[in-house]
């Protein structure tokens, strides 16, 4: 049954092309056109107060604001007008049956998600394995906590791994030769040199990374990775995006969020629901920092005597799925992590060595 | 058909929801736009056929408004923001072929990987008199090192908030790494490096390494951001420019704001654009910052660098001068590619210097 509705509704919406924007979509000569023209004056008339539910039920009713049938529809109020009414909501009902998903489609996709490692034993157990693929987990930790060092452990494991690694550095933090470095902490002692440069190459080869200063261009880089998305799904050859780090997303962020910017919440809420779209359709775990500012005189301090919070706060708290929290044991060179906002586990401990990150679970 | 009409609806709706949002545009020119029906820069291109007076007569911007509103929308074309990637190999090779600006002293050098690094921000801090404007006449001086010398052969930037600039003290400096030019060179037992060497030192004079010193001298926080605004215009007329100097970032934030928020802001704006320079134009930028007291909970009060918490973010590598028994230390807090390390270093009549090990009659 829902088969044939579909079939009648995209037939419909077929003849419907025609009619809604008859002279535009000839002229164009492509139906993507039309399309496009379609949502745009479905999106047109909602705007002008048209209520949704009356639209897609179809009740030919008074709305009151007679500019969305003059606006729109260029003649009066006679059939023409009924007709391509009819026709967009066949349009929009076919779009948006095109997107459902059933829960077992759901459940499947779920399971074939791998968890994969950052190449630090402590953080690795602190998330219960690793990064899950299409999910946001935030780093946030005050400077010199590792945050940088964990995101490039994290690209080197995963590219070693044979996976494609999207970098965004803001901060100038991103070095190859420490990702070299990881490379050769994940290798036995004794491996064959030769296999060791070749696995390198290899390594460094699937790590693309992008320099974004502000944040308009972050948000063009992620809007063509997932429209990249599409391509790549048809191509077997290319690595598939593993994982997307944004080091830091707080600096690029932080610039907007103030009374002056008046848009500054705007394009953060963009940015979080860019994020998380990108993570969920691309299958691709996101890591990215965010840093962390003096709380005030006032605030309380923390296990580690600092009275510092998230740079990104409050309103940011529901954009990851996990959040974990850096800070350096003062007095030694130790570092502990915890998970801040998710499941939550045992804190761990870790120190940054030469070639890797190493931790000591228990204390 | 151009193949980029076959898209994934499902990333397709995901993409077409966001762009507009995500356009740098004014808010007024945005809800025009949205209230419109256009949602994304799709829609621009194909109803309003990328032609501004078609976008302003179905908008009701002015035409104007229309014109940068494609312009935004253009901005980099399809893909053009994931052509800007570069692979981790490539920027491994960059980082090793990259020559440093050396600050004349072996121990620091060493402990900063080799010198002062293009592409990030060094910050130097540390309590007056210990030698931060040394440090930075030095680097500026040496950054002028021909390239037979492993130097950087180029000019600098000296953008000057506090009025320390020495002129007399640069000459001298010059005129010590002129010597010990000659003097190495004198030294240099292969013949053919030696004719190398001499002939860079052909017309390498003190005159002309202060030649190659451009100084700016900002009176108030406006006249600092402007200069780094028309700083990028500048150095890409004056392409030989290796190094920027800022003396000293927390001059004018820490006496010029009232609203600390608003402070934040401006600074963390600023980063975003030094940033940017350092990595589009490849130079090194070294900033200066001064310390203050902050009271601790328990026990004394602890010097650290000032301007907050949130700026500690701002630099790639952060290095703190300080005393330790009448001696000069530089300590290595923060570097994403390099240990926390500590370095002896004194001020001479030629400039900062290695400390020289006592002879064993002088004790």
């Amino acid at each position: 049954m829902g088969a044939d509705a579909t079939v009648t509704a995209s037939t419909a919406r077929d003849d419907g092309v025609v009619d809604v924007s008859a002279n535009r979509a000839i002229a164009d000569g492509t139906a993507d056109d039309a399309r496009g023209r379609t949502r745009v004056e479905i999106e047109r008339a909602l705007r002008w107060g048209v209520d949704m539910g009356d639209f897609l039920c179809g009740c030919e009713k008074e709305t009151g604001k007679g500019g969305w049938d003059k606006g729109c529809w260029g003649g009066g109020r006679g059939d023409g007008g009924g007709a391509r009414r009819r026709a967009l909501r066949e349009a929009c009902v076919a779009e948006t049956l095109a997107n459902a998903v059933n829960g077992t489609s759901i459940e499947r996709g779920l399971s074939m998600l791998e968890i994969l490692p950052t190449g630090c034993d402590a953080i690795d157990g602190l998330l219960g394995g690793g990064l899950r693929q299409g999910e946001v987990i935030e780093i946030v930790g005050p400077s010199a906590s590792g945050k940088t060092q964990v995101c490039l452990s994290a690209a080197a494991s995963f590219a070693a791994l044979g996976h494609r690694v999207v970098y965004v550095d803001t901060g100038g933090g991103f070095s190859a030769t420490r990702i070299k470095q990881f490379h050769r902490g994940f290798l036995t002692e004794d491996a064959d040199e030769g296999e060791v440069a070749r696995n390198l190459r290899q390594t460094l080869d699937l790590i693309a990374v992008h320099r974004c200063h502000d944040v308009f261009s972050l948000l063009h880089l992620l809007s063509q990775l997932a429209e990249e998305a599409s391509e790549d799904d048809n191509n077997p050859d290319r690595a598939t995006m593993g994982l997307l780090v944004i080091d830091s997303l707080s600096s690029l962020l932080s610039p907007l969020l103030t009374k002056a910017h008046h848009q500054g919440y705007t394009i953060m809420a963009t940015v979080a629901a860019t994020l998380r779209g990108l993570a969920t359709t691309r299958k691709t775990a996101a890591l990215y920092t965010n840093h962390t500012v003096s709380a005030g005189q006032d605030a309380l301090a923390d296990d580690h005597g600092s009275n510092l919070k998230p740079a990104l706060g409050a309103r940011w708290t529901s954009v990851p799925h996990r959040r974990i929290r850096f800070a350096k044991i003062p007095g030694t060179v130790w570092f502990s992590a915890s998970v801040a906002y998710g499941v939550t586990t045992k804190p761990a401990r870790y120190r940054i060595g030469s070639n890797n990150i190493h931790g000591e679970t228990e204390r | 058909m151009d193949p980029s009409s076959h898209r994934n609806p499902e990333t397709e709706w995901f993409q077409d929801s966001h762009a507009l949002v995500s356009l740098p545009l004014a808010p007024s020119v945005r809800s025009k736009l949205q209230i419109a029906g256009f949602r994304s820069t799709r829609d621009f291109i194909r109803i309003a056929k990328n032609s501004a007076s078609v976008l302003a007569r179905e908008s009701g911007l002015t035409l104007e408004e229309a014109n940068d509103a494609l312009k935004a929308a253009r901005h980099g074309g399809e893909g053009a923001a994931l052509k800007g990637a570069r692979s981790a190999a490539e920027v491994l090779e960059d980082e090793r072929r990259r020559p440093r600006t050396v600050t004349c002293c072996e121990a620091l050098d060493d402990v900063l990987g080799g010198g002062i690094g293009s592409g990030e921000i060094t910050e130097f801090c540390g309590c007056p008199g210990v030698g931060k404007t040394q440090m930075c006449t030095q680097v500026c001086v040496s950054a002028s090192t021909p390239e037979a010398f492993g130097g950087t052969d180029g000019e600098a930037v000296y953008v000057d908030t506090e009025g320390s600039f020495m002129a007399e003290r640069a000459m001298d400096v010059a005129s010590a790494l002129v010597e010990h030019l000659r003097r190495m060179e004198a030294c240099e037992s292969d013949s053919e490096r030696r004719t190398e060497m001499k002939a860079a030192l052909e017309g390498y004079t003190a005159e002309k390494i202060l030649s190659g010193i451009h100084l700016f001298r900002c009176h108030e926080v406006t006249e600092l951001l402007a200069v780094l605004e028309t700083l990028g215009e500048f150095i890409a007329e004056h392409p030989r420019v290796r190094l920027v100097v800022i003396d000293s970032v927390a001059f004018h934030f820490r006496q010029d704001f009232q609203d600390m928020a608003l402070r934040t802001t401006i600074l963390s704006k600023m980063t975003n654009r030094l940033m940017s320079i350092a990595t589009s134009r490849d130079v090194a930028v070294v900033t200066v910052n001064q310390v203050t007291v902050k009271p601790q909970q328990d026990g004394p009060a602890r010097l650290v660098p000032a301007l907050g918490e949130s700026y500690a973010h701002a630099c790639t590598t952060r290095v703190i001068l300080s005393w330790e028994n009448d001696e000069r230390v530089a300590f290595v807090t923060k570097s994403p590619r390099l240990p926390q390390a500590k370095a002896k270093y004194t001020i001479t009549a030629g400039g900062i210097r290695d400390v020289r090990r006592r002879r064993p009659r002088d004790e």
